[in-house]
């Protein structure tokens, strides 16, 4: 089938069987960013946004997808420009292994777009369907939450 | 089971006329289907046909099948003691990039042993709204819902289009408890409670628990327990001893702890219930 959707501000029309899981789209199309961790809608490392709201993208058919938008790790910046959620996780040494941060980064997106402001609570519950085992969550944290001063020192 | 075909009706009547098509089977949050595989090849997508809505009627609060849990906040669904425990079973349920995409008639009809929705449906006497093409909507009592599961119980061609809850007058309290080994795990135990209260007496108690028998149950003995006297704690204590409740087998803990913790939870979602009822007085 054919799927038509924005992803990370461009209009895409991918061709595939209509039950590909849309983690599996993104990845054979080499949107790599987005990981593969548990397929089982339990680590988070595959979250993405879907119209706005983190999903994750295991959990999805790409078919769902259809007239939407997606927004992957991609979209968000690159090396040489970060996003604001990029930089604030680096700066606050919230990356380890890193496995974990594509999922991280877009579900901490999808909670700055609705809030940008969030308390220590929003964050934590924004967060908790990404799971990481390096850092113990606390720089996680304190991250968005920096990114969140910064972004809101930009508007 | 391979997805030969995924339709996008545009309203409800196009929906159910595929839906009444052999091997076809409705999608609406799409967890169930990417996870457990889909029940038929040609899947039609719900939430493009105006189920997504929420409507406070004429003493009814109808939450359409298309509602995301996360939008399951009073919000969204106003101020009642009845959204108050839909909103509270729906805060705690899963994580937050499951709730973005849990249905509420996803939860409803897929039923888990530890879906939150069914079980605050039971303690507020609710309806489930189901539609199937060239039959007039009909009303499932909650109690019948879980009584027997919905897909063994409705032709497979019947579609879940709302949860509909009485508003009921008088002083109300509700509550929804859990009990849980991390905040995003399946819940171990749930407790859902509904009391009213008139002249310091208790004149109704539902309470519904969720996860520990194959579907919820209502656990009639403590809610008969709890009606004809004040809602005073030693009375709920003494309620929750009625419990009778056989607690099933689960890797994660023994009956006899989830038995313990059930009556121990049982009891603090009556308490709490119970000063919302009376505005603490109790």
């Amino acid at each position: 089938m054919i799927v038509e959707f924005t992803l990370n501000g461009e209009a895409v029309r991918w061709e595939m069987p209509p039950d590909t899981k849309l983690l599996d789209a993104l990845r054979v199309q080499g949107l790599i960013g987005t990981k593969q961790g548990c397929r089982e809608a339990t680590c988070g490392a595959c979250t993405v946004l879907l119209n706005g709201r983190a999903v994750f993208s295991c959990a999805l058919l790409l078919a769902q997808a259809q007239g939407g938008t997606v927004e992957t790790v991609e979209g968000l910046g690159s090396v040489s420009d970060p996003h604001p959620l990029q930089r604030a996780l680096v700066d606050a040494s919230a990356v380890q292994c890193g496995f974990c941060i594509p999922g991280v980064l877009m579900s901490a997106k999808g909670l700055l777009d609705q809030d940008p402001n969030p308390s220590e609570g929003a964050i934590r519950r924004a967060l908790n369907g990404n799971l990481c085992r390096c850092t113990g969550y606390v720089k996680i944290i304190e991250g968005v939450t920096l990114a969140a001063e910064e972004m809101r020192r930009r508007v | 089971m391979r997805v030969t075909e995924y339709l996008y009706p545009e309203s409800l009547e196009a929906a159910l006329r595929l839906l009444a098509a052999p091997d076809t089977s409705p999608i609406a949050g799409g967890t169930v289907v990417s996870l457990e595989g889909a029940r038929a090849p040609r899947l039609v997508d719900i939430t493009r046909i105006g189920l997504d809505q929420v409507t406070l009627g004429q003493g009814e609060l109808l939450i359409g099948a298309a509602v995301r849990a996360a939008d399951l906040t009073l919000e969204t669904l106003g101020a009642s003691p009845e959204a108050m425990l839909i909103a509270e079973a729906a805060a705690g349920m899963a994580t937050t990039p499951l709730r973005n995409a849990i249905t509420v008639g996803g939860n409803l009809a897929y039923l888990c042993g530890w879906a939150d929705l069914p079980v605050a449906a039971l303690a507020l006497d609710a309806s489930i709204e189901v539609q199937q093409e060239g039959a007039a909507p009909q009303l499932r009592p909650a109690t019948a819902w879980v009584a027997q599961h919905p897909r063994a119980a409705l032709p497979k061609e019947a579609l879940v289009t709302a949860l509909r809850l009485p508003l009921k007058p008088g002083a109300r309290g509700v509550a929804y408890h859990r009990f849980r080994a991390s905040a995003t795990e399946n819940a171990l135990v749930s407790v859902a409670v509904a009391v009213t209260v008139a002249e310091g007496i208790c004149v109704e108690a539902r309470v519904a628990l969720g996860a520990v028998t194959p579907r919820p149950v209502r656990a009639e003995a403590v809610e008969a327990a709890l009606i004809g006297g004040p809602l005073t704690s030693a009375r709920i204590a003494q309620a929750v001893e009625a419990l009778d409740v056989r607690v099933s087998p689960n890797f994660r803990m023994s009956p006899k702890a989830r038995t313990r913790i059930l009556a121990a939870t049982t009891r603090r979602a009556i308490l709490e219930a119970s000063q919302r009822a009376t505005g603490g007085q109790a």
